[in-house]
């Protein structure tokens, strides 16, 4: 597979979902 | 791997058991709930605010995915091959902010202020007296609400249609039927948990179909193969014109000015909790939307031209390709999936749009001076959820070929109107009355207007420039305007405090 083909198939999906992640690890309120 | 001529949608008993036995679940669920949502119209708007992480997160996100997602995207990427993850790479990333951030800050404000829609937000963030807000907001929900739950009434005869073989009218009529039962028993927490449930039956449908279907075609590499022969670039996402995947890009404009996807973030007991739903919600989202992505793709392996699918429309590869490759108990399982998506999508619409007659126009204009009955307010809501969809069954008649003109059209209008007005609210101290005002009124008309006009409509999506006009506008007018002086204030209290 090309690049550009792994990026749309594979990469893209796996980065939002990395995304959501990273932004539930980055920012956690005080008292929780 | 061959085409198959004259393919059609095969359905057996088997798959027609499996499916009465999802429609018998979401009934039940109907009837179990009906107690609590006579409470009151919080309970019955909001379930009283008391839904956990996990429900919302699905709820949030099969609401806003309606047939569109399914037979829309698949045959999406039948037709145009890998570019089709533009689609929905917009919403999904949209949605992870307004998870992560906007929901929060929705529903410490909303609580705080005992908010129950969005007309009621406005009025108590801009402190407005005249009712002019609520009544403009009501208004467009109004005009687009009923054309979105019309468009999926339609959805759902064409899919009872092409599934069961039955005519479209007696599938729009038992679409409207298990709806109308639900809904009007159970209210927001029958519709949150049985979306839960079509949860389910979506994810598991667009994840099993794709497997197997691939694994029929001899593999991944065996599918690549036959796409790659049909076409070199068929599996290249750029392979694409910029202005394309920028409008594709723009569909995601729309999730934060969708009230039916709003209310969920509402709808959560504790606000922190949005960022386990954000993780979620995106995993759901990605598998429900590439699973979409890959049937599309394998499905033009197997059957190569549009000529090859019933009536020659990609729409119909889903269906099919269910019942060339799946057990029959399966296949019913992706027929339930069509029509959980469509009604996941309009139950929580027909529950917005009574919201604003009912709370909005009665309880808060009407009868404002009047102490009403919690009981008789539930009673209220209830017929008028009856005369919505008995409203939307009219347009549904009348434009039943133009069902996902409407679908987008709704998606736009409510985005554009919304979207920009609703965020600038929540994150900007000096958005003033005015502003939203101009902000609401020129996101409908643009939409409207461009949608008419065949240039401007080829040239892009109304959405974006829509979206575009109505930010700005907000902006100008509101920099030319005084701000309430509780804003800053307001913001301050409603923002998170996130740990250094």
């Amino acid at each position: 597979m090309s690049g550009a083909e792994i990026f749309g198939l594979f990469i893209l999906p796996s980065a939002l979902i990395l995304l959501s992640i990273a932004l539930y690890v980055f920012f956690k309120e005080e008292g929780e | 791997m061959e085409a198959a001529s004259a393919a059609t949608v095969q359905t057996s008993s088997l798959a027609i058991m499996s499916f009465l036995i999802y429609l018998l679940i979401i009934v039940v669920i109907g009837l179990l709930t009906a107690k609590f949502s006579s409470l009151g119209i919080n309970e019955f708007f909001l379930a009283g605010r008391k839904m956990k992480e996990f429900i919302v997160a699905l709820s949030a996100v099969v609401s806003g995915r309606s047939a569109w997602l399914l037979v829309g995207v698949t045959g999406m990427a039948f037709t145009i091959g890998a570019p089709a993850v533009w689609a929905v790479t917009g919403y999904i990333t949209a949605e992870v902010f307004l998870f992560a951030f906007v929901g929060k800050r929705l529903r410490r404000y909303t609580s705080k202020m005992d908010n129950i829609t969005l007309p009621d937000f406005f009025e108590s963030r801009f402190k407005d007296k005249s009712n002019l807000l609520r009544i403009i907001s009501v208004i467009i929900i109004l005009i687009f609400m009923i054309s979105y739950v019309a468009a999926q009434f339609t959805a759902g005869g064409k899919a009872f249609s092409t599934s069961f073989g039955v005519s479209e009218s007696t599938g729009v009529l038992l679409t409207v039927a298990i709806v109308l039962v639900y809904t009007i028993l159970g209210g927001f927490l029958a519709v949150s948990l049985t979306d839960m449930i079509q949860a389910f039956f979506m994810i598991a449908a667009l994840l099993v179909l794709p497997a197997i279907a691939i694994t029929h075609a001899g593999g991944w590499g065996e599918v690549m193969a036959v796409l790659r022969n049909f076409n070199p670039e068929f599996l290249d996402p750029f392979a694409f014109s910029v202005g394309g995947i920028i409008g594709f890009l723009g569909i995601g404009l729309g999730s934060p000015g969708n009230p039916h996807i709003l209310v969920r973030y509402m709808s959560i007991s504790d606000p922190r909790a949005l960022r386990k739903s954000c993780v979620i919600g995106t995993v759901w989202n990605v598998l429900m939307a590439w699973g979409a992505v890959f049937i599309g793709l394998v499905g033009r392996a197997f059957y190569l031209r549009p000529e090859n699918l019933p009536g020659q429309d990609p729409e119909n590869l889903y269906p099919l390709l269910a019942s060339a490759h799946l057990h029959p108990i399966l296949v019913g399982i992706v027929v339930a999936s069509i029509m959980a998506a469509i009604m996941s999508t309009a139950d929580s619409q027909l529950l917005v749009a009574a919201s604003g007659v009912v709370r909005d126009i009665y309880q808060k204009i009407i009868a404002r001076k009047r102490s009403l009955q919690q009981k008789k307010l539930v009673f209220l809501s209830r017929v008028v959820v009856l005369i919505m969809v008995i409203a939307a069954l009219v347009l549904a008649k009348i434009a039943s070929r133009y069902v996902f003109w409407l679908v987008l059209f709704a998606w736009g209008g409510l985005g554009a109107s919304f979207g920009p007005t609703i965020l600038l609210s929540l994150f900007w101290k000096k958005t003033t009355k005015p502003g939203i005002i101009a902000g609401l009124i020129s996101g409908t008309a643009v939409v409207i207007v461009w949608n008419q006009i065949p240039q401007l409509k080829n040239m892009i999506y109304e959405l974006v420039p829509a979206f575009i006009v109505s930010t700005l506008l907000t902006i100008i007018i509101s920099l030319m305007t005084e701000p309430p002086r509780e804003a800053e204030e307001e913001l301050r209290a409603i923002s998170a405090k996130y740990r250094r």
